[in-house]
């Protein structure tokens, strides 16, 4: 019975969660109209050409699209701006580079990374070339006997790093919620029942497999037979992976997909070459203060100072303005 | 003025997350901005909602239905901005970003950390808009909003310079600056505002710049500025002001007609103007209408910053120039860089398209042909900064220099945060001063250029009545400046930005730096030799300070 | 909404990232594989159940009794299912599985697992070398 809800329908539900979740959140993002195009500049601007850009300019402050690509990529993939970061110490008045919570970070994203292309090998028949060719690259096979998975245990170490950050120091602690420690509570929940299901209580893999393989086609009664004669520590690691699924879209784990979207990061610094419209105001010719803004049933309208207005208002400076042919030249004393 | 505090002394305070999550009771003498009065959000030029009211802080006066309002406003700020809305979503409370503030490091207050302020919203958000809020409360972050709530968002909403220092550090570029921004706005809906910069931003909308100087009073400022000129040169200068038919028209933040040192900046671009005219032809306007470059709109709101910047263009199409010359100014440039072109349609005049055909200076004056700009700008914008300007002059050797009448000068430049951080003006002004002087130290390599520190007062932070919270925020600056001027011997802080001009000798004379403060533009006017009035190098006898040049000779 | 031409991709994109066992086991044309395996008939050393998780684990169990305690006849494995005694040797499991391709390969594969123990042990598909003299045998030296 606990095989079926945990193995056959808990992780039905989490994957249709997880899918429309993602799926409705990147929606809703991008429902969302972008007003102004604000990049965050981190390096020189393209400007006149005797004026030389460093290839880090052309990807801290990028021009052209593929520019600005090739900044979201390093964001994604090398973290860039948290291999900027500085730590400021107050007491002695300087600053020091801090790039550990860039390693702690690196560490778990790329273990993840391992770990999660290795776990294909159960949805994925045959298991392809190069996924076997990681796991023995990364077990250094022969050493241990089980194989020791270096990403399984550098994932947990990654994990243990970034929550040991959140509990001892003073700033981090004072920031995080519980929802930040609940999913790395969670993560290391998942990963610590999966190492340990690997090297202390072991489980039938070919069954798991055999499991997933049904649950893939959707032959719910196959897998119903295998679900219960799988050992109990499997479904430790696959229904905290299950909820972990479901959870995901509607946390801050969410970050995965959102980074793809931040306007500071993935908009050219090109504002002077191509205009950008805002869409809600895409004919700006009379300000949105002069037509007036409602709020609470009321309006709201500011005049206009349009060069009419201010003649009127201010006729006779201007006239003397005029009537020095627009010229200003020191006095004669 | 309000008087300086005696001296700061920084606690850090980390209280767990429970006490993050409630709202502040007690604000910190200095910090806390006054809020405006009915004749600055209830103008004819410049109408807020319910404006009407004189508020203090602890007598918000709030209209009846606030908080429908306010999450009205809310909503309609996560529809219609994306930033605000993913970056209430995705932040995974790193503290990247947290020491990279320098309002946090010179106050110690943890909700001063960007996380922490964007966290005072983000709260809020998740209260009302995201369904964990909802249903586990302040488990998952989420207060209610109340009287306090709305307090404390101000109170900390004007503590931020929007200097996007954190959004550079953030993995995800979150930028608190667009956070703070956009809620500023959503406080405006309920009737809260702060005095200095609406102060400002009505004047600006009702005379056309921000210390509300008429049209008059304007031509006088520049109009002393050239008599002071021939104190200094010798030779009778001239300028135009609102003349159709010129080629350029210059615009600058408006602090540049009175403040010192921002006015020695006033001297140098003049000295430019005269020497292009005269040597080239080049004609280069002022104007009354459209007299302000700098834009407090740009702290209060879109709209707000909408409607001041909508006259440059106006004017520009009026006076038929061919492009437009902004001058040094920090703010100016994030709204006339990202700003101006998205919020106003550009000129449609003929000889604006005319030129940016072509932008080739040689179109509008035969001697300047070569220097160009379309590497990076085109009509659809149409704005040059005047460093960049000076720089392509420079390059193309189209002006004379004399470097050696700044040697009384050992200089450092600050990059104003929005000119680094979102123009990405970093080598221009650096090109320029290594052109116009000997002596140029560079400050400490985490302060400077895109990782620059604020000067603590933009952003509308520039009141008095926040003295305290300006003399911490400028501390980072302060001690790097302390650190050139004890290792190179720096005498003056050189920084193109009006705000910057304004703070910096208040926070040099508080961290006890006796240093002086300038703009670039001042240091191109003393080394520029006006080579088409006849002038030699050596002529000059002063500075635009009217300080002797030769102090041996002097003396 | 806005931005229609990168967000549809990136769904899109990740629609087929989330899902890519459906196209790969499609192409494969593997939907629902299960492997076959030649079981021979009667007991195992110890519960079916628990060898097909554990198998490895003996193995390990078995190869230290050999190594270490080969010599003073530590070799005999007493099971706790059946409480019969087995020589600790490969060569045991061999008596039953006559194969190793459609036995143990079967699921190895299937899991994409690779063991090491049969780069070295003998295994049932291994052609024996018959001696046929001297002539033979300097081929194999020479």
């Amino acid at each position: 019975m606990i095989g079926v809800i945990f193995g056959v329908i808990v992780p039905y539900i989490a994957v249709a969660i997880f899918v429309v979740g993602v799926i409705y959140r990147f929606i809703n993002w991008a429902n969302s109209a972008v007003p102004l195009k604000i990049p965050t500049t981190g390096g020189q601007q393209k400007s006149l050409p005797f004026i030389k850009r460093t290839i880090y300019d052309r990807f801290d402050s990028p021009y052209t699209w593929w520019e600005t690509v090739g900044r979201m990529i390093l964001e994604i993939f090398m973290f860039r701006s948290l291999l900027k970061n500085t730590r400021y110490y107050l007491d002695r008045v300087s600053q020091k580079d801090a790039r550990w919570l860039w390693l702690f970070a690196i560490l778990f994203h790329y273990s993840l990374l391992l770990v999660l292309i290795r776990h294909s090998r159960f949805f994925l028949q045959p298991v392809p070339e190069f996924v076997e060719m990681l796991s023995e690259i990364e077990a250094f096979k022969g050493v241990f006997i089980p194989s020791v998975y270096v990403s399984g245990l550098a994932i947990v170490a990654g994990l243990f790093l970034l929550w040991l950050r959140r509990i001892f120091l003073s700033r981090e602690r004072t920031l995080s919620l519980p929802s930040d420690h609940f999913a790395l509570i969670l993560l290391l929940a998942i990963t610590i029942s999966g190492n340990i299901m690997r090297y202390f209580f072991k489980a039938d893999l070919e069954k798991v497999k055999e499991l997933l393989m049904n649950l893939m086609v959707f032959d719910v009664g196959k897998a119903v037979a295998i679900a219960d004669s799988i050992e109990p520590i499997f479904y430790v690691h696959f229904v905290l992976a299950s909820f972990l699924l479901a959870y995901f879209p509607f946390s801050k784990l969410m970050h995965a997909g959102g980074v793809l979207f931040t306007p500071t990061r993935n908009m050219p610094n090109d504002n002077r070459a191509r205009r950008h419209v805002n869409p809600w105001d895409s004919d700006p010719s009379v300000p949105i203060l002069a037509k007036g803004i409602t709020v609470g049933g009321k309006t709201f309208t500011s005049k206009k100072l349009d060069w009419d207005t201010y003649y009127s208002m201010y006729t006779d400076q201007l006239d003397e303005i005029a009537e020095s042919d627009y010229k200003i030249a020191p006095e004669e004393l | 003025m309000e008087e300086m505090p005696e001296k700061i002394e920084i606690r850090q305070r980390f209280p767990e997350w429970r006490e993050m999550l409630k709202p502040v009771k007690k604000f910190e003498e200095g910090r806390l901005s006054y809020i405006s009065l009915p004749k600055q959000v209830d103008s004819e030029f410049f109408k807020m909602p319910f404006g009407d009211v004189e508020r203090d802080l602890h007598d918000l006066k709030l209209p009846e239905n606030w908080k429908e309002l306010f999450l009205e406003a809310m909503k309609e700020t996560l529809e219609k901005n994306r930033a605000f809305k993913l970056f209430m979503d995705i932040c995974v409370r790193c503290g990247a970003c947290a020491d990279k503030c320098h309002y946090y490091i010179g106050t110690g207050d943890p909700k001063n950390m960007p996380v922490g302020r964007a966290e005072l919203i983000r709260s809020v958000y998740r209260r009302y808009f995201t369904l964990s809020g909802k249903i586990f409360g302040k488990w998952a972050g989420a207060r209610e909003l109340t009287e306090d709530v709305v307090r404390e968002l101000y109170y900390y909403a004007y503590q931020c310079s929007l200097c996007r220092r954190c959004s550079l550090f953030c993995p995800y570029g979150i930028d608190t600056a667009e956070i703070v921004w956009w809620l500023r706005r959503i406080l405006s809906r309920i009737g809260l505002n702060q005095r200095f910069m609406t102060i400002s931003i009505e004047a600006s909308a009702r005379t056309g710049n921000h210390l509300g100087l008429l049209p008059g009073g304007m031509a006088g400022a520049i109009q002393q500025g050239l008599e002071e000129l021939k104190d200094v040169t010798g030779f009778d200068l001239h300028t135009y002001i609102n003349k159709k038919g010129a080629d350029v028209l210059f615009v600058a933040p408006s602090g540049d007609y009175f403040a010192t040192p921002h006015w020695f900046v006033m001297l140098g671009y003049l000295l430019l103007f005269n020497e292009l005219e005269e040597k080239y032809g080049l004609t280069v306007t002022w104007s009354t209408y459209a007299s302000e470059g700098g834009n407090f709109g740009t702290f209060h709101s879109y709209e707000a910053a909408q409607l001041l910047n909508s006259k440059i263009y106006k004017e520009a199409e009026r006076l038929g120039v061919s492009f437009i010359i902004g001058g040094e100014c920090g703010h100016m440039w994030r709204d006339k860089h990202q700003f101006i072109n998205t919020m106003n349609n550009p000129p449609k005049n003929e000889e604006w398209k005319r030129f940016w055909e072509n932008p080739d200076l040689g179109e509008l004056a035969e001697g300047l042909r070569g220097v160009r700009f379309d590497s990076y700008a085109s009509g659809e914008h149409g704005w040059i900064h005047i460093l960049e300007f000076t720089a392509a002059l420079i390059e193309h050797k189209k002006i004379t220099l004399d470097k050696s009448r700044n040697d009384h000068w050992a200089a450092t430049y600050h990059d104003p945060c929005n000119v680094a951080r979102g123009m990405g003006l970093i080598e221009e002004p650096r090109y320029v001063l290594r052109n116009v002087m000997n002596k140029f130290y560079e400050m400490p390599e985490h302060t400077i250029k895109e990782k620059t520190y604020c000067c603590g007062a933009g952003g509308g932070l520039l009141a008095d009545e926040i003295m305290d919270l300006r003399m911490r925020g400028v501390m980072p600056r302060m001690m790097a400046a302390r650190h050139v001027y004890k290792k190179y011997g720096v005498n003056i802080l050189l920084t193109p930005c009006a705000i910057d001009k304004a703070q910096f000798p208040h926070a040099l004379e508080y961290w006890k730096i006796p240093i002086e403060v300038g703009g670039p533009m001042e240091m191109v006017g003393n080394a520029l030799v006006l080579t088409a009035f006849g002038e030699k190098p050596e002529d000059r006898q002063y500075d635009l300070r009217g300080e002797p040049l030769n102090k041996e000779e002097g003396e | 909404m806005y931005h229609k031409q990168y967000v549809i991709p990136l769904i899109l994109i990740f629609l087929a990232g989330f899902f890519t066992p459906y196209w790969y086991n499609a192409m494969a044309e593997s939907f629902g594989y299960v492997p076959e395996m030649k079981k021979p008939a009667g007991e195992c050393v110890e519960n079916k159940d628990w060898m097909a998780a554990n198998h490895m684990l003996l193995l390990q169990q078995w190869r230290t009794q050999a190594i270490r305690h080969g010599a003073e006849g530590g070799r005999i494995y007493h099971s706790s299912t059946t409480g019969l005694e087995y020589h600790a040797s490969t060569n045991t499991c061999w008596e039953c599985h006559e194969s190793k391709e459609e036995f143990c390969d079967q699921c190895h594969d299937y899991v994409g697992i690779h063991p090491e123990c049969w780069d070295c042990h003998y295994t049932p598909s291994i052609e024996k070398p018959h001696y046929q003299g001297t002539d033979t045998l300097s081929k194999f030296f020479s």
